[in-house]
């Protein structure tokens, strides 16, 4: 495989950024560097970047342009957690059996809770990308909840890392021991100065009973490129609800795993995706049933302005002897105009035969009679767009179960509808 | 100067002449009838007033409180006083009844240059009105028009109506789909509405709406054009002998 400048140049930042690691680190990120050298960054004719040819994309320039002012995520009551440079403040004190830490101080004062659990998840092990960002890991946090704890007020994280416009790599560890409960947002919203490329790869580990509702909240400056990917793994009766919320960067890849390896572990899946521009966002989920008895709902819910494209690709995948398995995915785009694009691809694989699978992809268009009868009301045309459209996207917030937070994002989704092409007025 | 003046008004919808001359004059504090065959034309000409895309306007003109009603929007008609309670109202999910009714009424205070109300004032407001028009509280939670029954969704048309006290009041077969009783507390709903500054332009198949909602004019559209023009008796004598003979000594 022929490697390209930049890859050359992020393997060489790898090499020269080796040996600040632990040794056992060392290791891994050595091993990481060498799955990348094999085959680079992902492009089309891979299946799972089919529709997001990443190398050639990064390649490409992105169009540049402020994103305007945005709806800052507020959410009253939250803890708030800021990681910079400089190293982690928070607005309170953590609580007992709460433990969070910057990456670069976990890497040293955490080995064993790191060694035990980076790199194990399987959807990782052979992703190239995944190689690179272990072999460049810096930026990131690990958050640890001792058996039973359960936080009493949702963490809002916020990662004001990396130095200025070169490509970051964030690592993050979420731990939650048994029957440990928590709400953590990760808000990325980026200042002018951020990295034209944030690679975040998000670990979790729910041991049985543990519950985690994990929100992430992407808005970053048009000409960077976010691209996420979150490995999650629960045990017995684990539950883990995700929403993300992508409305910035003119390019997203928002990828999620999720391993349910326990009865009775439950996976909720939501997300909305509201676009812009040139904007493309790519949201892709692949939800393994590998025992009985577990349960998985997605709702996804994107709108495309002007000429962004959205993706969907959402796989759930049921093993042979994962009986009595209840899984439902569906997700439905709107396109504001006839230049936008979105491409769905829901996928159902399933070895299994008492199993109920469901799976719905609609692409539309905003009903014309609803926008009539609304502004036959007197309600000028760009709100009652607006109106029809949050309409639209609220389906999937109801993943988030706690109605501060839903308000929270609400508010942010709100912002972002009024600065669309076609809704703005 | 009359509310409204409709003068040779010809619209083509879907590249089809369906109205084809119509000549109509409101006057303020007035109750006009239509009646008149299926397909005959009678909810273009309500779509056309408020200004629904596809309905072309080729020639003619709408003059309301005498300004050229075509040249205004969707939204700008309704603040300026046009209010058309739908044949068919739209169920709107995700948009619950109330604050759809506070939007369209704050949008309206807006556009006119009033100050909006604020959610207490509008609570009292619209329960007052819901309250005379039957339509509980549960109807105001619920997302808009989903799931209510026809009955339901003409009572909510008229709350609306109740709300945003249009000048003109166009009511396309706001009778369809009332049981007996809801007839009643629809029209006395209206009747409450009557204003000497106020007009109506009901659209309706039969004489019972017009038991209760007395008309001042009566008029018979067909095939795109108003045949005939009467006074109250000419919806009984309609019930009688039916459109046929009209329609062949217009022809
Ligand atoms: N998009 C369209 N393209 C072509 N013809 C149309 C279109 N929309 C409506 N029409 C026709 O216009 C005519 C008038 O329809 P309209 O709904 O105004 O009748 P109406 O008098 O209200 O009838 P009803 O009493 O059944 O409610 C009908 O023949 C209908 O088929
Ligand atoms: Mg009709």
């Amino acid at each position: 495989m022929e490697l390209n400048a930049f890859e050359n140049s992020l393997l060489e930042r790898a090499d020269s950024a080796r040996d600040r690691l632990p040794a056992w680190a060392e290791q891994l990120a050595t091993a990481g560097a060498a799955r990348f050298a094999q085959s680079g960054l992902p492009h089309r004719r891979l299946e799972a970047w089919k529709y997001t040819d990443l190398k050639s994309r990064l390649e490409a320039k992105r169009p540049e342009g402020a994103q305007g002012s945005r709806a800052a995520f507020h959410l009253g009551g939250a803890l708030e957690v800021i990681l910079t440079k400089e190293g982690m403040h928070t607005s309170a004190p953590l609580g007992e059996g709460v433990r969070i830490f910057p990456l670069n101080d976990a890497l040293t004062k955490e080995p064993a809770l790191l060694q035990k659990h980076m790199g194990t998840n399987k959807a990782l092990q052979q992703d190239a990308l995944t190689g690179l960002n272990t072999a460049l890991m810096q930026d990131g946090f690990v958050l640890h909840l001792a058996q039973g704890v359960t936080l009493n007020r949702p963490i809002v994280l916020r990662v004001e890392v990396g130095e200025g416009e070169a490509p970051s790599f964030a690592r993050n560890l979420i731990v939650l021991e048994e029957g440990a409960s928590a709400v953590l947002i990760e808000d990325w919203a980026a200042p002018q100065s951020a990295p034209q490329l944030r690679h975040a790869v998000t670990e979790i580990m729910l041991a049985d009973k543990a519950s985690l509702a994990h929100v992430r909240v992407q808005d970053e400056k048009l000409e960077a490129a976010h691209l996420s990917l979150v490995a999650a793994d629960l045990e017995a009766g684990a539950k883990y609800h995700q929403f993300a919320l992508n409305v910035g960067a003119g390019l997203t890849r928002s990828e999620t795993h999720v391993h349910l390896g326990g009865e009775g572990a439950h996976a909720e899946l939501g997300g909305s995706f509201l676009l812009n521009g040139l904007q493309h966002c790519d949201t892709t989920t692949v939800v393994t049933h590998a025992v009985p008895n577990c349960t998985c709902r997605e709702v996804f819910r994107g709108v495309m302005a002007d000429r962004s494209r959205g993706v969907f690709q959402g796989k759930i995948a049921v093993a042979p002897h994962a009986q009595k398995t209840d899984a439902k995915m569906e997700t439905r785009a709107l396109l504001l105009s006839d230049r936008a694009e979105m491409d769905a691809k829901p996928e159902l694989e399933i070895y299994a035969d008492d199993v109920k699978c469901a799976h719905g992809a609609t692409i539309g268009t905003l009903d014309e009679q609803s926008v009539f009868y609304l502004q036959s009301r007197g309600i000028p045309l760009p709100v009652a767009r607006r109106m029809l459209i949050g309409a639209f996207v609220e389906d999937a917030l109801d993943v988030v179960s706690d109605v501060d937070l839903q308000a929270a994002l609400r508010a942010v989704i709100d912002q972002r509808l009024s600065r669309l092409e076609g809704v703005a007025g | 100067m009359s509310l409204l003046e409709i003068k040779d008004l010809h619209v083509d919808v879907g590249g089809k002449e369906i109205l084809k001359g119509i000549n109509l004059e409101i006057e303020a504090g007035k109750i006009h009838a239509i009646m008149g065959p299926n397909g005959s034309g009678k909810s273009t000409l309500s779509y056309t007033l408020s200004g629904r895309e596809g309905y072309e306007v080729t020639s003619g003109s709408i003059l309301f409180k005498g300004r050229d009603l075509t040249e205004m929007s969707i939204d700008e008609r309704a603040a300026a006083g046009v209010f058309l309670a739908f044949q068919y109202p739209i169920e709107i999910p995700g948009v619950t009844n109330m604050t759809f009714l506070r939007t369209a009424v704050n949008a309206q205070r807006k556009a006119r240059g009033e100050s909006e109300m604020d959610a207490a004032s509008f609570l009292r407001f619209v329960r007052e009105k819901a309250a005379q028009l039957k339509v509980s509280d549960d109807m105001l939670k619920r997302p808009l028009n989903v799931g209510f029954s026809g009955g339901e969704k003409k009572r909510n048309e008229i709350l609306q109506m109740a709300l945003l006290e249009p000048s003109l009041a166009v009511l396309d077969e706001t009778d369809s789909g009332l049981d007996i009783d809801a007839l009643k507390v629809v029209s006395e709903g209206v009747n409450a509405l009557r204003d000497p500054e106020r007009a109506m332009l009901v659209i309706t198949h039969y004489q019972r709406l017009l038991d209760h909602i007395v008309p001042d004019v009566v008029h018979v559209l067909a095939n795109g054009r108003i045949i005939k023009t009467g006074g109250k008796d000419l919806a009984l004598e309609l019930e009688k002998s039916g459109y046929e003979g009209l329609i062949e000594s217009a022809a």
